[in-house]
């Protein structure tokens, strides 16, 4: 009875912090997409070849958690099979934030364009049954720093 | 010669696309309906086949589950001597099957209960003894306990409970299967109302077999009653179990008006030193001073 209890009042507050976490976070990554957004970060392999740029790797990685309501959700979602919606905001957000942090990255080196862009991504649970509901997003790519001002 | 340079950028890609739309609390609250409602019916069903199957199971081989358990050393005192007796008298009245026997137990403790287990063993406990008026809703508890077990009430509750028990297990992968858990025998099972109302008017039919009259039926639940009414923060465990309504004591008076079972004859008191028997250190201080 204690623990049904224990395990409400746990959902109830995991809700709302979860809820509101996540929003913000989404805030934060709609404000910064705006802003990075003349960078563009495009999948192809070749490099653009007319300029000269120096080439480096461009990280972005990060890992996040669903809190522990959207976890209980997910179970309901394996019983009854299709659609698990309270994982969805989790992918998204973890790809586009670590899109996003590789971004930054670029920026940071004056880059004007990343190419080869890639996308790993790994869950943290292996060996905790459903104890964690983590995933890791890496994304990597190829900046391009110019090595001369660009003409214009 | 002069290349056009390739132009690259980044679309803004509206939102909502990659997550749905629906409200998580508003998937919760309807998956979580739906699964409550789906092991509520299967434990149901699995408790009703548990029950059903269980009831199948021949006597004997219940009377040999029960004697795996520890049962309490009935001392020969007079007022165990007067209770098998008494549950002899109203045994042979009850139409038992062949082969089923009643145990009767005493135990000194004061506690307000009486109840039926496996095996046939019926436990009565010094608490609810002490309250009882007269030996006609003594025998009243009595009957309505060895209705339980010609009902085969006992064993029917335990394989609900084993086939409950047995379907969590599969479903959470932990195994508890013990039958009766840590207190054995002294268990109490879990009878239905549909149980305890068959075994009220059972127990009624013996009661009138025995003295030819059903006075003290009604007058024992209402007083239990009563009972439950005068002391409702700390309600006795009986009553807990043998939920005393109105509707129960009205059954019990249809069914003697209709059988034309006299209600108005003379009840039979309790043996003289019945008092003096369940608690013989108070009644030797009584009589030092």
């Amino acid at each position: 009875m204690y623990q049904m209890i224990f395990v409400i009042l746990l959902l109830i507050i995991s809700y709302f912090i979860g809820s509101h976490i996540e929003r913000r976070h989404y805030k934060s990554i709609i404000d910064r997409e705006k802003k990075l957004n003349k960078l563009p970060a495009v999948t192809i392999k070749t490099p653009p070849e007319h300029e000269k740029f120096e080439q480096q790797l461009v990280l972005g990685n990060v890992t996040l958690s669903v809190d522990y309501f959207k976890r209980f959700l997910a179970t309901l979602h394996n019983f009854f099979g299709g659609r698990v919606t309270s994982y969805e905001t989790l992918l998204d957000r973890a790809r586009r934030e670590a899109l996003l942090r590789m971004k930054e990255t670029a920026a940071e080196k004056k880059a004007t364009l990343i190419f080869n862009v890639k996308y790993e991504t790994a869950s943290i649970y292996k060996g905790s049954g459903s104890a964690i509901g983590s995933v890791e997003v890496l994304a990597y790519g190829t900046a391009m720093i110019p090595l001369s001002p660009s003409p214009q | 010669m002069k290349h056009n340079p390739p132009t690259f950028s980044n679309p803004e890609i509206p939102e909502g696309i990659n997550v749905s739309k629906a409200h998580p609390m508003a998937t919760f609250i309807k998956l979580f309906s739906v699964l409550v409602i789906i092991l509520g019916l299967s434990a149901w069903l699995l408790g009703r086949s548990g029950e059903y199957l269980a009831a199948l199971i021949p006597f004997q081989k219940e009377a040999r589950l029960a004697s795996s358990y520890d049962l309490p050393n009935d001392s020969e005192t007079e007022i165990q001597r007067y209770l098998e007796s008494l549950s002899k008298k109203i045994s042979d009245k009850s139409n038992l099957p062949n082969g089923m026997t009643i145990h009767i137990h005493y135990i000194d403790e004061d506690i307000e209960n009486a109840f039926a287990t496996l095996g046939g063993h019926i436990f009565l406990y010094k608490g609810l003894l002490d309250k009882l008026p007269n030996e006609n809703s003594l025998s009243m508890t009595i009957a309505h306990e060895i209705a339980h077990v010609k009902h085969r009430d006992p064993i029917r509750s335990l394989g609900q409970g084993v086939a409950i028990s047995t379907g969590l297990a599969i479903l959470l992968g932990s195994a508890n299967l013990n039958l009766l858990g840590s207190a054995g025998l002294y268990t109490q099972l879990k009878f239905s109302r549909e149980m305890e109302t068959l075994a009220d008017q059972d127990g009624l039919k013996a009661l009138f077999q025995v003295y030819g009259h059903v006075k003290g039926a009604t007058t024992l639940f209402k007083l239990l009653g009563d009972l439950a009414e005068g002391d409702k923060i700390k309600t006795p465990t009986f009553f807990e179990t043998h939920p005393l309504s109105q509707d129960r004591i009205n059954t019990i008076q249809n069914l003697a008006n209709k059988n034309r079972w006299a209600q108005d004859k003379a009840i039979t008191p309790l043996p003289q030193d019945f008092k003096h028997w369940l608690n013989p250190t108070e009644y030797q201080k009584n009589e030092q001073e």
